[in-house]
């Protein structure tokens, strides 16, 4: 086995966090290499299946402590004294109330790095307003940018884009802040605005409508570069194959292959480079009518192979269905079996996503599983703080310290969606 | 720290535009060719290439690479694929025999290793293999790409990312070799509907696209306010509850509010739904629902979102660097802030 690469070893992470967002940046803080505790508030049902499913709080610790005593803001007090990095995405003004805010904790500690993640970021009239990622999709920009002017703005099918991205941004700007912890001694009090990662994201339309003064139209699909590009439906249900071509050469093939007598005349004219591109522009419409005949014949799957071995930009796109049994995704290991304790919902092992990098040569710090509500109040009270078990015992007597049972797991299925063959299509471990 | 930065796509180019935000130095090879080469003075360029330094239009790259003293770079961020590196006659032992603990970062659709590592890609074909389209855009009609090269930029957020990790644990002496990255556009994309992947994993839920125009009150309206569109995402919330505070009460049958009550027929609501909710401006409906602890938000145009009022108290839009040839241009700054 191939040593595994964990540039943030050492480094001790503590994260009062709740949702997605804060918890996908720990867990990829976890999966290169820190040291991550997640401090619990009394679990709402449905943290506990985002933890759970989604992956988000896979392979750290779990300490519960109640806040509200004075004792437990204490024993935070003492955590967080100990840690190179405190985060939370608790409500902007939450962790004043006890204590435990940037100012306080750098104050006593000037090298520390804290981060808050929030739906709009601090200050500004909107800070403490709440959010779920999708709000942020529509207040970044993103929504308006997929439809025109006068069309309804349109939502991406995601449930968790934004949360992700703000979580992928908060790896970056702790990294960024360890980094810079490391040559000044200084930390940092970092402030994120999902919003604000949505919007950055979309930096390159953002500079074209401060340039011209309006909102870019919508591509829908298409790319001035690449011409023709598309989506478009094959044989099945809902399958569809997404197409773009990038050169004369693969326009030449293409119109080859879809045999349309017009549009192989077009692949023959001699142009210059550019008026070519032009002149597939005029006629996009027909080489996509074109192109909707020929691949609804087709096989998603078998034409995206065949085009692209014919050197024809091509890819199936993937459904909920098919994305863990995408070859690539396969053989990249993006997604791994992740064996469970004991069976979850009938199964031993479910697919899960470890850190999306291959370093070669190395490899992934294992995936390990959810810890439940306070699973380790003695083990890192331990580790951090060198606390007795009998020091644990006076505190989870006092409930300042509580435990919450394994989550008894519930399928949330719509039941006009659900395939009953879905774990054996996934090959899942009974 | 210095970084090289070879790119022909978003995906590089994004990299080294946030390493150059944070005060890395950037040496840039632009490697982009041909018909899909961006035109020099498109807006989204300058937001990715205004602070770095161009070395040279790199025709031909083998004679710009063959002037480049990797020694000088403690990072190299790609975006030219196999290929791309081979023509340059580079690679990641070739670079590390010039710099011994240089991190080489890969970025590409779909990775230098795998099933489809030969495949030509583009930023669309990336999102086709990494999710997310699937379930965008409406029923019955195409999947639908998310814009601004979504992929490609996120590919390049992990690239950033990447080269701090490596320079850090090399700086701390906790690795010393080096490290080449290989980042797929796929395989990071696919992280943004993970959720999805596992619902069906777990449980067998296959999420599909939503019809154009629902029927029926619920939380995942988008409508028009006086002045712009409003997204109306009060989730869990009962339909009563959201029919009152939209000033509904008086268009609803006697019985309507009784406790589980079924919504009326939506085409006797509708018309009223629609004046009501432009009866106000966006932002009045979002302060109002935050007020209940209920999630709408403004449907923001890019152009006007440098005016509003959280843009502006968060210090406002950045600014790209002016030349004899560019304009200075509002761009979006990083979006975290830092306080010492």
């Amino acid at each position: 086995m191939a040593k595994t690469w964990q540039p943030l070893a050492g480094i001790k992470i503590l994260s009062f966090e709740l949702a997605f967002a804060l918890p996908a940046a720990t867990r990829a803080l976890h999966d290169l290499g820190a040291e991550v505790v997640r401090v619990s508030p009394p679990a709402r049902q449905v943290d506990r299946y985002v933890g759970y499913i989604d992956g988000v709080f896979q392979g750290k610790s779990s300490i519960s402590i109640d806040l509200t005593k004075a004792e437990g803001r204490a024993l935070a007090g003492k955590l967080a004294a100990k840690a190179d990095v405190v985060c939370n995405n608790f409500r902007p003004g939450v962790l004043e109330k006890y204590g435990l805010d940037a100012a306080t904790l750098r104050a006593a500690d000037s090298a520390l790095i804290t981060l808050q993640v929030s739906g709009y970021g601090t200050p500004g009239p909107w800070s403490r307003y709440p959010a779920f990622g999708p709000s942020t999709e529509a207040a970044g920009g993103l929504n308006r940018l997929l439809a025109d002017e006068g069309e309804v703005p349109v939502r991406i099918g995601s449930a968790v884009f934004s949360d992700q991205l703000a979580g992928r941004y908060s790896v970056l700007a702790i990294a960024a802040a360890l980094e810079e912890r490391r040559k000044s001694g200084n930390g940092a009090a970092l402030d994120l605005s999902m919003t604000a990662c949505v919007t950055h994201m979309l930096g390159q339309p953002m500079a074209r409508a401060q340039a011209t003064g309006e909102t870019p139209p919508a591509t829908k699909n298409r790319d001035s570069r690449f011409v023709p590009q598309g989506v478009y439906r094959c044989a099945g249900s809902d399958e569809w194959i997404a197409l773009s071509v990038a050169t004369d050469k693969q326009w030449q093939i293409l119109a080859t292959l879809l045999n349309a007598s017009e549009l192989m005349a077009l692949a023959e004219v001699t142009l210059a480079p550019d008026a070519r591109v032009e002149q597939r522009k005029r006629v996009q419409d027909s080489i996509d009518s074109a192109l909707r005949e020929y691949c609804l014949r087709c096989n998603k799957d078998e034409l995206a192979t065949k085009l692209q071995a014919l050197g024809v930009p091509a890819a199936p796109v993937r459904t909920t269905q098919d994305q863990a049994l995408d070859p690539n995704i396969q053989s990249r290991g993006a997604l791994q079996l992740l064996k469970h304790k004991t069976p979850v919902l009938g199964h031993r092992a479910h697919p899960h996503a470890p850190l999306p990098w291959r370093v070669v040569g190395r490899s992934r710090r294992a995936q390990s599983n959810y810890r439940h509500t306070g699973e380790d109040n003695e083990r890192v009270l331990l580790r951090w703080l060198g606390m007795s078990a009998a020091q644990c015992a006076e505190l989870k007597a006092a409930q300042v310290l509580y435990v919450e049972p394994p989550l008894d797991l519930q399928p949330r299925r719509k039941a006009n969606s659900h395939d009953p063959e879905h774990a054996v299509k996934l090959g899942l471990p009974i | 720290m210095r970084v090289l930065e070879l790119s022909c796509t978003a995906a590089a180019g994004y990299a080294g535009a946030l390493l150059a935000g944070l005060g890395y130095q950037v040496d840039r090879i632009d490697c982009s060719v041909g018909q899909n080469a961006p035109a020099a003075d498109d807006a989204g360029q300058q937001f990715l290439h205004h602070a770095k330094a161009e070395l040279a239009a790199a025709q031909p790259l083998r004679s710009t690479a063959a002037h480049i003293d990797v020694s000088n770079y403690d990072a190299v961020i790609e975006d030219v694929g196999a290929r791309g590196l081979q023509r340059l006659g580079w690679s990641f032992r070739r670079l590390r025999a010039a710099s011994s603990a240089l991190t080489l970062v890969s970025l590409s659709p779909f990775g230098l290793r795998g099933a489809y590592k030969d495949w030509q890609g583009s930023d669309l074909l990336a999102q086709a293999v990494g999710g997310v389209m699937h379930t965008s855009g409406y029923a019955g009609e195409p999947p639908m790409m998310l814009p601004g090269e979504a992929a490609y930029m996120i590919a390049g957020l992990h690239g950033a990312s990447a080269v701090i990790c490596s320079g850090f644990a090399t700086a701390r002496g906790a690795e010393s070799g080096g490290a080449h990255i290989d980042i797929s556009a796929q395989d990071t994309f696919m992280q943004h509907w993970i959720r999805h992947v596992e619902e069906y994993a777990y449980s067998g839920t296959r999420m599909e696209r939503q019809p154009r125009n629902p029927a029926g009150l619920h939380y995942r309206h988008t409508a028009p306010a006086s002045d712009g569109w409003v997204y109306l995402l009060a989730l869990r919330e009962p339909w009563q509850d959201l029919a009152a505070f939209l000033g509904l009460g008086e268009h609803l049958p006697g019985d309507a509010f009784a406790p589980g009550a079924a919504q009326p027929e939506w085409q006797s609501m509708e018309s009223a739904f629609h004046d009501a909710v432009a009866s106000k401006s966006k932002y009045e409906w979002f302060d109002a629902a935050a007020e209940l602890g209920w999630t709408f938000a403004p449907v923001e145009d890019p152009f006007a979102i440098a005016a509003s009022p959280q843009v502006v108290a968060r210090g406002g839009m950045g600014q790209t660097t002016s030349d004899e040839h560019t304009a200075a241009l509002p761009i979006p700054p990083l979006p975290w802030t830092i306080s010492s």
